[in-house]
């Protein structure tokens, strides 16, 4: 009889624990993916080692497509994180700020404060609501915050706690990225950082800052910006508050910020206030995404001034002197192998061949296309600086094995030769030399180049 | 509340966890709350009357019962006042406009103009159920074939006991009221019990959400302009119809007999894979079971049954069907689906001579696979064409969509894809037949094994058991037609 109860608690147990898997992953995988924004930022976030980030960027889009974090770094050496999600309300912002504080113990963080103005909380889009809640792991602040913006414990709310009630329409319009996403490595190599170099179709007009007017801060807004000032200095880290340059902002709701800013103590910068004022330069018709974003152009310029902010108002430990790579190291080497590099301009393969040969992460695949002389197909793979495989093609067969994290095939069927990297086809006849560029960091390809001689 | 509501998802919980730490005695009392408390999520002011048919039946019992071998005058006096106040409540809110309707009708023929009503009378759920089962308890009682209940708590408990109260089964007072007199004192907690309860909500809640809900997408699109439509889209509608009715009806009956399972109780079984009947008569047995048996012991047997003369048993049938099809909506067209149904059966009867001698001369293998596929065949689809009455909005609307289903039919329009532009997608179309294919396996167990869902289920090794649990909660959360459509045009603004 015992024998047959502990047995029924053990399979209770398991059942629920095979539930809550299946249910886990069914959320992981119908939940939408905001892909450059809350998703990779927040999991981005997780990723990051604990108590390594310096300085933390907190707030709506305004604060990820402003402050470039790996400019920062290059620049001053500051370990900092862009950790937002659009449209984000005030008690969002403070969400994120408690759970920077349970994973790290940065020096300063730095709120946006667009979403101070008005009533970000209870007027909030649900979109909004959507980007800031639905990849933050679930915590009894995260319950109290979604209380606070949906006001009921109904649907609603559920929906919020556990949202694959809500995505759950999105069954038929799943893709490979929804499957795969889960079983990804999360580190995030922008820092949270939104990279765009679009620039607006129109001038952005700044010259309205000046306009006379009144604006309304929400009393929870404030409850909110209270409470941060009080966890901030629970925890013995600098607030620092800040506007990024935008259309529509003026001065008038910079007074009422200020205000508030200057009765707790708290620094403040207004970047429109900097621009009307001649101290920030942006070219209005270049720096700009859209009205109220900045693109990488614009961002350079305020982080440039947000750097010198930093580095003359707080202690912060130049990151790059630090004995091993940091990951702030490791995202500006990711960063500079998506960009164009000197082995791309070379005239001729031999030399493009040896500036590649001092990377030890790239697979280089180089093929020699047959010529009049000598009809047969030669290729070579170098892995970790070192010929891995030669093959000279006389009858059809194929050869595969693993780079990185990804295969390679390389076949002859007949005339047709082929270079295959995870299924996708990479080989360039038209030319005697051909060489493809696998990169190990980024796990891509990153050049396929022909060169004649 | 509705049983697929969020209400409902924390109100069975805490109904179920504080049924079982109570003490015994308290038992009945808090069900009989619950369930005031369920109907009165709809309209609370409805809830009196509940009351009201609660406190006239039972009054009626206890009357009958005191003045027993007295005078037989006199009960059935008390019955005929106890039939005429529930029904003359039922008549009043459900048929009010009908029979206005109707009246308005008839009299106009004779140049009267009768005023359009003043009265605004919404429908109370579940009154033709909880109506009735009381009113069957007071035949019963007046019959002899069951005592009449003293307890109050306990005999308003089994009129609104909450998992049937809106949709059935419609209970028997003798499978019932034993069952709730024992809870206040017998051990209730049975694991296997309980389990087997959740599985059978979880069947009721995947027929509803996965099948009824999705098939009624395109049912709906295609009857609100059915005109504009040719006959395979009409055809597809119609069977999808059958099996979105079927779906919805028994996964309000499976959810409620695992609902009640879960606090001990046993309801009956609403439907006997009523789709895999060989004939009309045959679908009846399965189909609405409680319904079905009501209609046969109040009605049908009392008016004679089959024991009278042929012409007088047909009038019988077409009667009673006709007063079936009445319960189940205010309006001529559910007369004409009711009535449809007594000339199967009827004609059924007549042929039946003609189908033996002809099953005799041609010597067919009546028990062939293929022969019983066949007669199932036939039978679903003369339910089908029924269906067409039940679903349209008058009978000329049926008659039309009728035409229509024959006089356009395009085969063609079957492989040119029209037909996921219908509602259903592609995608929708085949999580459709899957969830159908999955139904007709779990009939076709029934029918195999005479056992429902949880039998199927706790048949299995305990690792199929989780499997089958989780592939089937995945389904319903993911596949589930609830809540709002996700638009990812809504969340298209984002990185602003």
């Amino acid at each position: 009889m015992k024998k047959k109860k502990y047995f029924r608690v053990a399979a209770v147990t398991v059942f629920f624990l095979w539930i809550g898997l299946v249910l886990a992953a069914a959320n992981e995988i119908v939940c939408a993916k905001f892909i450059g924004d809350s998703t990779t930022i927040v999991d981005g976030f997780y990723a990051e080692k604990k108590n390594d980030i310096d300085v933390v960027v907190v707030g709506s889009s305004n604060s990820f497509c402003t402050v470039n974090p790996l400019v920062l770094y290059e620049e001053y050496g500051i370990a900092a994180y862009d950790f937002g999600s659009s449209s984000q309300p005030m008690n969002i912002s403070e969400l994120y700020i408690k759970e920077v504080l349970k994973r790290q113990k940065p020096k300063v963080i730095a709120l946006e404060i667009n979403m101070m103005v008005g009533d970000s909380i209870h007027n909030g889009s649900e979109a909004g609501l959507r980007w800031g809640y639905t990849n933050i792991p679930l915590s009894v602040d995260k319950l109290k915050c979604i209380y606070q913006s949906v006001g009921k414990l109904d649907a609603e709310y559920f929906s919020y706690v556990f949202p694959i009630f809500r995505y759950h329409n999105r069954w038929k319009e799943l893709s490979k990225t929804d499957y795969t996403y889960f079983g990804k490595d999360k580190t995030n190599y922008t820092k949270g950082y939104l990279e765009t170099q679009s620039v607006a179709e129109y001038a952005i007009n700044m010259s309205d800052y000046g306009y006379e007017g009144e604006t309304w801060i929400g009393e929870d807004n404030i409850v909110c910006l209270d409470e941060i000032v009080q966890l901030c200095q629970k925890n013995n880290v600098e607030l620092l508050l800040f506007k990024s340059p935008k259309e529509n902002w003026h001065k008038y709701e910079t007074k009422a910020i200020r205000a508030l800013a200057d009765e707790r103590g708290l620094l403040f910068i207004d970047y429109n206030e900097l621009y009307d004022n001649g101290e920030l330069e942006f070219d209005v018709a270049a720096d700009f995404r859209d009205g109220d974003h900045l693109n990488d152009f614009g961002a350079k310029k305020v982080t440039m001034h947000f750097g010198d902010y930093l580095k003359a108002n707080y202690e912060l430990t130049d990151r790059r002197a630090d004995s091993a790579l940091n990951s702030w190291d490791r995202a500006c080497d990711y960063k500079r192998r998506g960009e164009w590099q000197d082995f791309m301009a070379a005239a001729k393969a031999e030399e493009c061949f040896r500036q590649l040969l001092e990377d030890e992460n790239l697979v280089i695949i180089v093929t020699r296309t047959g010529s009049e002389k000598d009809s047969r197909v030669q290729q070579w793979v170098y892995q970790n600086r070192k010929m891995t495989l030669h093959v000279q093609w006389e009858d059809n067969g194929i050869h595969h094995m693993k780079i990185g994290k990804s295969e390679l095939v390389l076949s002859k069927l007949g005339d047709v030769y082929q270079t295959l990297i995870d299924g996708v086809e990479y080989y360039q006849p038209e030319s005697k030399w051909n060489i493809v560029v696998y990169d190990k960091i980024t796990k891509s390809v990153t050049a396929n180049l022909v060169f004649d001689e | 509340m509705q049983f697929t509501s969020f209400d409902f998802l924390v109100f069975f919980p805490i109904v179920v966890l504080l049924f079982y730490v109570m003490p015994k005695r308290f038992r009945q009392l808090w069900l009989l709350l619950a369930s005031y408390y369920f109907y009165m999520g709809w309209n609370a002011k409805y809830a009196l009357l509940i009351l009201i048919s609660t406190v006239i039946t039972y009054l009626c019992g206890i009357f009958t019962v005191r003045i027993d071998g007295e005078c037989k005058r006199k009960r059935l006096f008390i019955l005929i006042a106890s039939l005429v106040i529930n029904f003359g409540i039922l008549v009043f809110y459900k048929y009010f406009y009908f029979l206005h309707d109707t009246i308005a009708a008839v009299l106009s023929v004779f140049g009267i103009k009768l005023g359009a009503s003043r009265l605004d009378i919404i429908l109370p759920v579940g009154i033709s159920f909880y109506t009735f089962q009381a009113v069957g308890y007071t035949i019963d009682v007046y019959r002899g074939t069951v005592k009449a209940e003293k307890n109050f708590i306990r005999y308003a408990l089994f009129v609104s006991f909450f998992p049937q109260l809106v949709a059935g089964p419609i209970e028997r007072s003798d499978h019932l009221l034993g069952q709730i007199e024992t809870i206040a004192h017998k051990k209730m907690w049975d694991f296997d019990k309980v389990t087997r309860g959740l599985l059978m909500m979880l069947w009721g809640f995947f027929m509803k959400m996965v099948i009824a809900d999705r098939a009624a997408v395109l049912v709906d699109q295609v009857f609100a302009i059915y005109y504009m439509f040719g006959g395979v889209a009409l055809t597809l509608a119609i069977v999808l119809f059958a099996v979105q009715i079927y779906c919805d009806f028994a996964s309000y009956s499976v959810i409620a007999l695992g609902a009640a399972k879960v606090l001990g109780i046993e309801l009956m079984i609403n439907f006997e894979a009523p789709f895999f009947s060989r004939s009309i008569r045959e679908f009846w047995g399965r189909w609405h079971v409680s319904l079905s048996s009501w209609f046969r012991d109040y009605l049908y047997i009392p008016l004679g049954g089959n024991r009278c003369s042929t012409p007088r048993k047909y009038f019988n049938t077409m009667l009673t069907f006709a007063v079936s099809g009445l319960w189940h909506g205010a309006s001529w067209h559910y007369v004409a689906w009711g009535a449809i149904q007594g000339i199967y059966i009827i004609i059924g009867d007549i042929l039946r001579p003609l189908k033996t001698r002809f099953q005799d001369f041609f010597q067919v293998r009546v028990k062939a696979f293929g022969y019983q596929f066949f007669q199932g065949l036939c039978t679903f689809f003369l339910f089908v064409l029924s269906l067409v009455f039940f679903r349209a909005d008058t009978v000329k609307d049926a008659l039309y969509y009728l035409y229509r289903m024959f006089m356009t039919f395009d085969v063609w329009s079957l492989f040119d894809e029209s037909i996921y532009y219908l509602g259903l997608d592609r995608k929708e179309m085949s999580v459709m037949w899957l969830g159908v294919l999955i139904l007709l396996l779990v009939d076709a167990y029934y029918v195999r094994k005479k056992a429902l869902f949880d039998t199927l289920v706790k048949e299995q090794p305990l690792a199929v058991q989780y499997v089958i649990v989780a592939a089937l909660l995945v389904m319903i959360i993911v596949f589930g037609v609830y809540g709002e459509g996700y638009n990812a045009a809504q969340f298209i603004y984002f990185q602003f």
